[in-house]
């Protein structure tokens, strides 16, 4: 996407900013559906940087359940489903209508971001027991099996700039993650002397989300909490958890790539400028702010500009100082199933853009 | 005219209506009589007492299973046929995706209805589920009947204003469509836990379903009792008891509730049914019973997202409330054959 | 008669609301009992006799406090009891029964006789608790009912025995006066002998007072002392009941007797038949003269302005009327 010039290097919020491209957003009702038309305006000036498109209309509908888009896809009354499908589909999908269905790596990772202003998360203790008490394999279960997902415990996803293998909430603390280690999650606990006390996860009313949420409450259960689930619209429960005025403790969110770099992950999701109190724009959802680390990413996107490798590395190290801290519970990195009718073609995959729809065509 | 002058005091032995020749029984045993008789009330009373049971039953169960079915297995192995198999077994054709819990293994030792999404036991879930939604809707049943009594004795007896007040506000309660108003109630209460006096309610409450749907009931039986008290205030019986001079809550007690209980009676199976079905819906909207808790309604909702691979976990409470409401209705309906005095004789 | 009555209503009068209305005016108020005066005394039977509407019930009930008098007065034994409250008529209650016309609906079908006659035993403590057992049988006795029936519930009755049962009950406290409301017209003919044969035994055993009230004429004549006739409200005729029976003085007594049914064989018993022409006026809406006024035969200008006052005859009785025959 270009953008003008004056554009303000600050957050707009909702303002939309101008830009340019092959596609132009004809209508928009969040009921109902989005429509992108192309652009009659548009010359293609490069085919890398901005290739024109295909297809001549793009409709996004709104409304159908995940159940029912799958559904929709397989009779070919839709092309692509934007959520991700069920899990009772994915069998389904996954032998019947293989060569529909396109399954790729994603830089993105599911979290729980923790309240560090909020009792019990505010003992770093009790974060860090949480992270050891989590069974990874067990979200990868939920989220759809091993093929669909690997467990993590950083913040920078596999294969990222600055990621390095490490971890340390397992029970064989190294470069990867194996078991969870409940003794050591219930000696923290106690330490902490905060057993007991209620805390309320809240996730979206998704499927995946909902069951990573119940996982969690057993989890938390299990280490002496008195623990429940509260399941939000998911068309509103990423500006719920970020507001500090709902008094959040636990949520369950993810976090996709904006752009190739360790700061889009740290820096956005952990840096003090990140924490707005009582906005619904508080991307930093834990309200962990750490001057020290933040003036160590400031020197490591600095150093990016002339030595990216250097730099790389210093992100790593930045990243597992965050995870001394807990501010979140990393729990699995999911990989992206794009399930497509039979008359779509030429699919191509971006990491950055995922599913780089404008290239496709349909017959 | 002229008639016999001459008094013919006969003794009670008149050929045409000799007293009939009972021990004195009375109207409640008379009904008790005909509901024995009745087969299919019979059956549907069994069934309702197999169900009860089996819930009681729910610890031991989950005890002699060895396993805390409120807890998520995600990662365990059952043993099936010898064999160790994961819970949540992950798929092996085509693609590989999906994981899918393991499917009813009709073994009464473990995953008889098979697993949910998170791993646990249907079957014990099931009951302990039935456990929730049963007592949550006797609890309610009770609830709404003595307030419905309460409101029903004194606007139909008291009259006037009183009655005119109390029926008024019925009224105005009944007017709401009950879910609307059960889900308002049950969104506005269960966000934080409240306090009444020396009584804290906390926010996942069993008592604030109870309450809620025994209140939301409370005009549906309240004004045909009204109507029954009406009917009873002016009949000979009782204007015979004032003549006699006798004091009103001697009056309500021996001759006008005597006379409302089969009301109340035949309405206990009806509110069972529309209570448990009422639960259901809103734990499956996710106001009712709140997890880590469960109920039948529940249940269905974990169920759902597994319609298509594993339906058993959301048709095995859907069929518990089924043949729980069927049995509870058919009950009913005889129940309110054998009690009506309009006797079809003895 | 000069003793001063048992009981006695004094202008009494009972309306109700048929329809209300915002409109002041417009409204209709029905006057079931249209300011009467009767009295019945110590020792007689009074027949009350009158159609359905005629409001004999409604009086019956105002005199015995079932229900609210709208204005008037009700005079027991020279108390006026009209507008005590429950407390206050509990002696009264005690020397006041009454007798309803429906067996199966004044007795409680949930409890057996011997609890409902000793209820009131037990409320007004009349007897020691360990006495009420002799004095139910006694009442069983009167009515002459078997002991066994103290256990039974009244649905194993027949009519007549419940109807037996309902007198015991009034029986029970010893009361001086007893208002029968229709005691036998729920009865078959011939249980109806049967209990009028024990009402007349009653009343020489235990010196009772009736206010018998009756739209059967031929159980009146057997019964009664002295009679009421009633018309839409108002009392038109009171006297012996030979009296009246032999020479009806109102107009709408003499159609009523000559009603009754006479065997074809009888000549002497056979009497002219008077058919009354005319409508029966509304009940809320009566004419402003004699209510009889639209039916009479012998009406006149005056009739039709005038209301009569019940006033008396030579031989003793009273009429309500403007042309009595001399």
């Amino acid at each position: 996407m270009i953008l003008p010039a004056e554009t303000p290097a600050t957050d707009a919020g909702v303002n939309p900013i101008p830009g340019t491209g092959p596609y132009y957003f004809e209508s928009y009702n969040p009921n109902e559906s989005l429509v992108m038309v192309r652009n009659p305006h548009f010359k293609e000036w490069s085919q890398d940087a901005q290739p024109d498109g295909y297809v001549d209309r793009i409709e996004y509908g709104f409304g159908l359940t995940d159940e029912a888009q799958v559904t929709a896809v397989q009779n070919g009354q839709a092309d692509w489903m934007f959520d991700q499908p069920p899990a009772d589909r994915l069998n389904e999908i996954g032998t019947q209508y293989a060569e529909q269905v396109h399954v790729n790596p994603l830089t993105a990772f599911w979290y729980a971001p923790m309240n560090v202003n909020m009792a019990p998360f505010d003992d770093v203790r009790v974060r860090q027991a949480l992270n050891y008490a989590v069974d990874r394999n067990a979200l990868v279960q939920v989220f759809g099996g091993p093929v669909l997902a690997q467990p993590v415990c950083q913040i920078l996803p596999p294969g990222f700039p600055g990621h390095e293998d490490s971890c340390v909430y397992t029970q064989n603390p190294g470069t990867a993650w194996t078991a969870p280690d409940m003794d050591k999650a219930r000696a923290l606990v106690e330490e902490s002397g905060t057993a007991g006390q209620d805390v309320t996860v809240v996730v979206e009313d998704t499927t995946v989300s909902r069951g990573v949420g119940t996982y969690l409450q057993s989890v938390l259960t299990d280490l002496g909490y008195n623990a429940s689930v509260n399941a939000i619209s998911s068309n509103i429960q990423f500006t719920y958890i970020q507001n500090t005025n709902n008094n959040v403790q636990i949520s369950v969110s993810q976090w996709y790539q904006d752009y190739p770099a360790a700061s889009n992950f740290l820096n956005v999701l952990l840096s003090c400028a990140s924490f707005h109190p009582g906005s619904d724009a508080s991307v930093n959802i834990s309200g962990y702010c750490n001057e020290e680390l933040d003036a160590r990413m400031q020197a490591a996107m600095e150093l990016a500009v002339t030595d990216p490798e250097a730099a790389n590395a210093e992100w790593a190290k930045i990243d597992q100082a965050f995870m001394e801290e807990a501010p979140v519970v990393p729990l699995f990195t999911p990989k992206s199933i794009d399930f497509l009718s039979t008359r779509v073609g030429n699919y191509m995959f971006s990491n950055q853009y995922k599913w780089v729809m404008s290239e496709a065509w349909v017959q | 005219m002229s008639l016999p002058s001459e008094p013919v005091l006969a003794p009670a032995a008149e050929p045409a209506d000799a007293v009939r020749p009972a021990e004195g029984r009375g109207p409640w045993r008379t009904a008790l009589r005909r509901l024995r008789r009745n087969r299919s009330a019979m059956v549907s009373l069994a069934v309702l007492l197999a169900v009860a049971a089996l819930t009681l039953l729910a610890p031991a169960y989950a005890g002699w299973l060895g396993i805390d079915p409120f807890r998520s297995n995600l990662a365990g192995t059952w043993v099936i046929d010898g064999q160790s198999v994961p819970v949540m077994e992950p798929s092996t054709t085509g693609l590989g995706l999906g994981v899918t819990p393991i499917g009813p293994t009709w073994d009464l030792g473990g995953y008889f209805l098979g697993a949910d999404n998170q791993g646990r036991d249907v079957a014990a879930r099931l009951l302990y589920g039935g456990r929730n939604s049963l007592v949550i809707a006797g609890s309610a049943t009770v609830l709404c009947l003595i307030l419905a009594t309460l409101v029903g004795l004194v606007a139909g007896y008291m009259g006037g204003i009183v009655d005119t007040v109390l029926s008024r506000i019925l009224d105005v309660l009944w007017a709401f469509p009950v879910y609307l108003l059960a889900i308002s109630l049950s969104i506005v209460l269960l966000t934080s836990a409240f306090t009444i006096g020396p009584v804290t309610i906390t926010a996942g409450s069993l008592l604030l379903p109870i309450g809620i749907i025994g209140v939301i009931y409370v005009p549906y039986v309240a004004r045909p009792i009204r109507a029954q008290v009406l009917t009873l205030r002016q009949s000979e019986f009782v204007l015979a008891a004032i003549g006699l001079g006798l004091p009103t809550r001697r009056i309500l007690r021996k001759d006008v509730l005597p006379n409302l209980l089969p009301t109340i009676i035949v309405f206990v199976p009806i509110l069972l049914a529309l209570a448990i079905t009422t639960e259901s819906a809103l734990s499956y909207l996710s106001i009712g019973v709140q997890p880590p808790d469960a109920s039948w309604g529940t249940i269905i909702q974990d169920g759902q997202t597994l319609l298509y691979s594993r339906p058993w976990v959301a048709l095995a409470p859907g069929l518990a409330i089924v043949a729980t409401v069927l049995a509870l209705n058919v009950l009913g309906d005889a129940v309110r054959d054998a009690l009506d005095a309009r006797g079809h004789g003895r | 008669m000069t003793a001063a009555p048992l009981i006695e209503a004094r202008a009494l009068t009972r309306e109700f609301v048929l329809r209300r209305s915002w409109v002041p005016g417009s409204g209709q108020t029905l006057r079931a009992v249209d300011r009467v005066d009767l009295a019945v005394h110590k020792g007689e039977t009074l027949g009350l006799v009158g159609e359905s509407g005629s409001g004999k019930s409604t009086l019956g009930r105002c005199l015995t406090r079932l229900i609210e008098t709208t204005d008037g007065a009700v005079v027991f034994d020279g108390q006026d009891v009209t507008r005590l409250g429950t407390r206050g008529l509990r002696p009264f209650r005690r020397s006041v029964q009454m007798i309803f016309q429906d067996p199966s609906s004044s007795l409680n079908p949930r409890r057996r006789v011997g609890d409902i006659l000793s209820e009131p035993l037990a409320i007004h403590s009349i007897h020691p608790a360990r006495e009420i057992p002799g004095r139910l049988r006694e009442l069983m006795d009167l009515v002459g009912l078997p002991a066994a029936a103290l256990d039974r519930f009244p649905h194993e009755f027949s009519g007549g025995q419940r109807q037996r049962i309902g007198i015991a009950r009034a029986l029970a406290m010893e009361p001086r006066l007893i208002v029968a409301d229709e005691p036998v017209s729920a009865l078959d003919v011939s249980v109806q002998a049967q209990v009028v044969n024990l009402f007349a035994d009653l009343r020489e055993r235990l010196s009772l007072t009736y206010l018998f009230i009756a739209h059967d004429l031929g159980v009146v004549r057997q019964v009664s002392t002295r009679v009421a006739i009633m018309y839409l409200g108002s009392v038109m005729e009171t006297g012996g009941t030979d009296t009246i029976f032999d020479a009806p003085a109102h107009p709408y007594t003499e159609a009523l007797l000559s009603a009754i049914p006479v065997p074809v064989a009888d000549p002497a018993a056979r009497r002219r038949r008077i058919i009354l022409k005319g409508e029966i006026p509304n009940a809320a809406n009566p004419p402003k003269g004699c209510k009889f006024v639209t039916r009479c035969p012998y009406a006149q200008d005056l009739c039709r302005a005038e209301r009569p006052a019940l006033r008396p005859l030579a031989d003793g009785r009273l009429v309500a009327c403007h042309f009595p025959p001399s």
